[in-house]
């Protein structure tokens, strides 16, 4: 199977941490999903399953498009692709978008999960990561969500903030436990260079919070939350049981996805391409398969060190059909350079995989580079 | 032979010597302008970065004197770095003047004065030569009293010159014959031929290069080294011009280059005399040193797999660089490696740039120490080039350390901070001489010891970059020097243990410690760094562990992203060494000598 991820590349404004692909001119926004749909007519995927799992609209922003645009492009997807029984068909929205009428129209054109970006339950939060949205309706939109009737959502928070203690996080979670929410994704802030937050980092004006202290509130959340009944999947990511997310899952495992809109990347197990990060030329150069697309051959090196680096961070770990799959070599190697981990007890193994205990997921970076071929 | 001269050039670093060399070259018409790579004495790219002439070279020219008759002129280069100045007292026994190059920007230097002395001390007739004239900055005068106070000249025997723009180049290449005395000696007198300089070709072996004191030297002679011992067959012999030219016969005061062969860089030595079997001289050319390395220090691969890699790669470094030594030992850090002797802590970091650049090999350094001489109560005497070689205090007598003596040149302003630091550094002053009004000379007898630790650099800094420095060994004496160890999580560092004097022990190992915290990354687990004298811990410090290394998100687009980063993360871990649990950077066993603030 395969999962679909859609980029919307627009954004109200710019949250400080966020380095995703986005662009606040909305001017173009027909020209976009007109471009959008061109690709998934038009695009050559015969390396591609053409069943679908998952479709993603993720962005940028895209409960910023109104239903008739999002209606186009789901038609468009639908006369490509056939769906699985199950398909999760997943929008990315902002609280200040999620009023009932709009979410009603989303149900009917049949988006049936939202991932909802709260960030945080605490004003002075909001404003510190620049969000468009209010306390107000950060709580708005869940109880609209549910009212509606979406049995499937998810809420994202942020934590590791800076000079926020873990009281805070801690009321920060008491109120998303309130909803009960069947998923949820805590991420801790990351300073990424070609952000406003990583630009002040930079210059001196802004520290990222201590180590100890991102990694109690991480720590505490991973309490929190199982003890509340969610699994705990990925170092990010917690579901109810039955609730956890199709196509994000996917991406860990090495399933292929294809990707559309500018900036969105595809996988075919073998090949990873990307399309021009550049709305402008991307909805000039569509039509030219050749021009808005680039694209990388992964060697079997590569391959064995993004399953280990995608597998080190997931509950799933690492399977050892996965590594009996390479080339001898990559195999031994894989002997050689798990010994050491396996003896410290760092790197634990069962009957059908090896992983890490989410107390060491959280360097999971060191510990792979370790693994790296 | 009275149409020879030969002479050498003294100068310090960067007063532009090898500037001013080409433009020798260049007005002779022994190079054209075209052919000429900046700076053409200097040949190896490693000397050409760093500006300083690490092996000297020799080269002939011609030259057309006002005087109407046709003059050879044997320019003799010299290496300008302290580490090296037994080579250059070699150069200097060559010849018989010397231009003396002085930046009149800068003035005298402390490395310029000693070569000077030497110079003076062989008689040499001296060509004053005030370089960088062109510059703004230049302070003619001054500097002209400085020159006239050492060598005791008139002003205007002081030849204003500028490499840059050439001026004064043909007022020197005119004093050269008329200043400097045609070479003496007698060509019917059994050959003597002092070696000066060698260097290796793969293809035809060690070619030596000499001057002839007495007698004559015949392509096909059967010639003798004095010291050595060694016979050889002289297969081909000539002068030095850009290339070798072949000669059948060269005669007393005359500069050559002789080819027999020989392949191993250790039989020829800097300083031996060359004889003809069959009609030898009675005694060796005066001076002849066997040159013994002053600083010692383990060199390892950071992947035990390359050791035999590394060994081939010292090996050809030897070839054309014998002063270099070296031998296999085993660390319990860092596994198999070689305890390498060097001149000094330049000739270190040349080896260790070199290994790099012309290998490929990346290597750690431990912890650089001179050679001591241990006494114990019962077996007399060891040489000690490590410190895990130390015999039990039970059995020790004593150690002894070398002495050397050290000049430094500065300006008065400095004197009380260079004071404090050399008698910091176990220093005693035992001269102290005004140059002129601004330059004071200061004479300390130290242990070596103290200088390949960070001496230089704190001179430098704290003199603001105006004293200038340089030393020569003298002797040994007795000291009271203990091993310090240091730990990491309480597991010895044997590439990081140190001999050091008692009373300073405690200082230096506080320091290390605090220097490690520096360089040693965060790893998953706390760090203990501790200092260590037998079984007393007189220094300690922790890295707390690295509590986080993952990013929170890793979708689609991040993946390759995440996965490059990730790789060029582990290229950098891979120049690390695990010495126990904890990873150490290579450049730390060196890194961690640079002290206070450097």
């Amino acid at each position: 199977m395969t999962g679909i991820y859609v980029h919307i590349p627009f954004c109200r404004k710019a949250c400080h941490y966020c380095n995703f692909h986005f662009s606040t001119s909305l001017s173009r926004q027909d020209d976009m999903v007109q471009a959008i749909c061109y690709e998934i007519a038009h695009r050559k995927l015969s390396r591609y399953d053409p069943l679908i799992s998952s479709i993603y609209f993720g962005g940028g922003t895209p409960s910023l498009l109104g239903i008739n645009s999002l209606k186009q492009i789901l038609e468009a997807l639908h006369r490509r692709f056939s769906y699985d029984k199950n398909i999760e068909i997943t929008l990315e929205a902002n609280p200040e978008d999620l009023h009932p009428g709009y979410l009603k129209n989303l149900k009917q054109i049949g988006i049936n999960r939202l991932s909802i970006g709260i960030q945080s339950f605490l004003q002075d939060d909001l404003i510190f990561m620049n969000r468009v949205h209010n306390v107000q309706q950060s709580h708005s939109s869940i109880q609209n969500v549910i009212d509606v009737g979406f049995k499937s959502y998810t809420i994202d928070l942020m934590f590791g903030l800076i000079n926020r203690s873990l009281d805070d996080w801690k009321k920060n979670i008491a109120i998303a436990m309130s909803y009960r929410p069947p998923h949820i994704s805590c991420y801790n802030l990351t300073i990424e260079e070609q952000t406003a937050f990583g630009r002040w980092k930079k210059k001196g004006q802004l520290r990222e919070e201590k180590d100890s202290h991102q990694l109690a509130q991480y720590e505490w959340t991973v309490a929190a939350l199982t003890s509340h009944g969610y699994h705990h999947y990925e170092i990010s990511n917690y579901a109810l049981d039955g609730a956890k997310a199709i196509h994000n899952a996917n991406y860990w495992q090495g399933v292929s996805y294809i990707g559309f809109g500018p900036g969105a990347h595809s996988y075919d197990g073998r090949i990873r391409s990307w399309n021009v990060a550049h709305n402008p030329h991307y909805i000039r150069d569509v039509k030219n398969e050749t021009i808005y697309r680039q694209s990388e051959i992964l060697t079997d090196a590569d391959r064995y060190n993004e399953c280990i680096m995608l597998g080190l961070r997931t509950s799933l770990g690492i399977a050892k059909t996965t590594i009996n799959s390479f080339p001898k070599d990559i195999q031994q190697y894989w002997k050689k350079v798990s010994k050491p981990l396996l003896q410290q007890e760092i790197l634990l193994e069962s009957k059908c995989n090896y992983h890490l205990d989410p107390t060491w997921w959280y360097l999971s970076d060191d510990i792979a580079t370790r693994l790296f071929y | 032979m009275k149409d020879i001269r030969n002479f050498c050039v003294i100068a310090h670093i960067d007063h532009g010597k090898s500037t001013l060399s080409d433009r020798l070259l260049e007005e002779t018409k022994t190079i054209s302008e075209r052919d000429m790579k900046a700076q053409t004495l200097d040949d190896m790219d490693l000397e050409r970065e760093r500006g300083i002439t690490i092996k000297s070279h020799a080269i002939q020219l011609y030259y057309d004197h006002s005087d109407g008759q046709r003059y050879t002129y044997n320019l003799i280069d010299t290496p300008g770095h302290v580490d090296f100045s037994y080579e250059v007292s070699r150069s200097i026994a060559a010849c018989e003047g010397a231009l003396l190059l002085v930046d009149a920007s800068q003035g005298i230097q402390a490395q310029t004065i000693s070569n000077l002395y030497l110079a003076m001390e062989h008689d040499l007739e001296i060509i004053p030569i005030l370089n960088k004239v062109d510059m703004e900055s230049a302070m003619i005068d001054e500097v002209s009293d400085q020159i006239i106070d050492l060598i005791g000249c008139d002003v205007e025997d002081i030849i204003h010159a500028s490499g840059k723009t050439g001026v004064g180049v043909v007022d020197i290449l005119e004093a050269i014959a008329h200043r400097i005395p045609a070479p003496s000696g007698d060509p019917e007198a059994p050959l003597q031929a002092l070696i000066f300089d060698s260097m290796f070709n793969q293809f035809r072996g060690v070619i030596a290069y000499f001057r002839i004191m007495n007698g004559t030297i015949k392509k096909g002679d059967k010639v003798r080294f004095v010291n050595t011992g060694g016979e050889y067959v002289a297969d081909e012999i000539g002068v030095l011009q850009l290339e070798q030219i072949p000669k059948p016969v060269l005669y007393a005061g005359n500069v050559g280059y002789i080819i027999t062969g020989i392949k191993d860089s250790k039989e020829v030595k800097v300083g031996d005399t060359i004889t003809l079997k069959d009609n030898p001289c009675s005694v060796g050319i005066q001076g002849f040193e066997d040159v013994k390395p002053m600083v010692f220090a383990g060199i390892y691969p950071i992947d035990n797999d390359d050791f035999e890699d590394l060994r081939d790669s010292l090996e050809k470094l030897q070839l054309n660089d014998a002063s270099l030594v070296f031998e296999p030992e085993t660390s319990v850090a860092l596994g198999f490696g070689f305890r390498c002797g060097f001149l000094g802590m330049l000739h270190l970091e040349i080896i260790q740039e070199r290994l790099s650049r012309e290998f490929n090999q990346e290597v750690i350094t431990t912890v650089p120490n001179v050679s001591y001489v241990a006494y114990t109560k019962r077996e007399g005497s060891k040489i000690i080039n490590t410190p895990t070689d130390l015999p039990d205090l039970s059995v020790l007598d004593r150690v002894e350390e070398p002495y050397i003596r050290a000049q430094i040149i500065s300006k008065p302003e400095y004197i009380g901070q260079i004071m404090t630091l050399c008698m910091d550094k176990r220093g005693t002053l035992t001269n102290q001489t005004y140059l002129t009004t601004e330059r004071v000379e200061l004479t300390f007898e130290m242990p070596l010891a103290e200088i390949v630790f960070d001496f230089y650099d704190r001179l430098k800094s704290i003199s603001r970059g105006y004293a200038s420095f340089d030393y020569y060994p003298i002797k040994y004496q007795a000291s009271d020097l203990v091993k310090l160890d240091i730990k990491l999580n309480g597991e010895s560092v044997d590439a990081l243990s140190s001999l050091v004097h008692r009373t300073k022990a405690e200082s230096f190992g506080r320091q290390i410690c605090k220097r490690l915290k520096q360089l040693l990354p965060r790893q998953q687990f706390m760090i203990a760094i501790q200092a260590a004298i037998g079984a007393k811990i007189i220094a300690r410090e922790t890295i707390s562990a690295l509590r986080k290394d993952v990013t929170a998100k890793c979708y689609g687009g991040d993946i390759t992203r995440k996965r490059k980063l990730l790789e060029k993360q582990k290229k950098g871990k891979k120049k690390m060494r695990q010495i126990g649990s904890v990873q150490v950077p290579q450049k730390a066993f060196l890194e961690v000598l640079k002290l206070d603030g450097s």
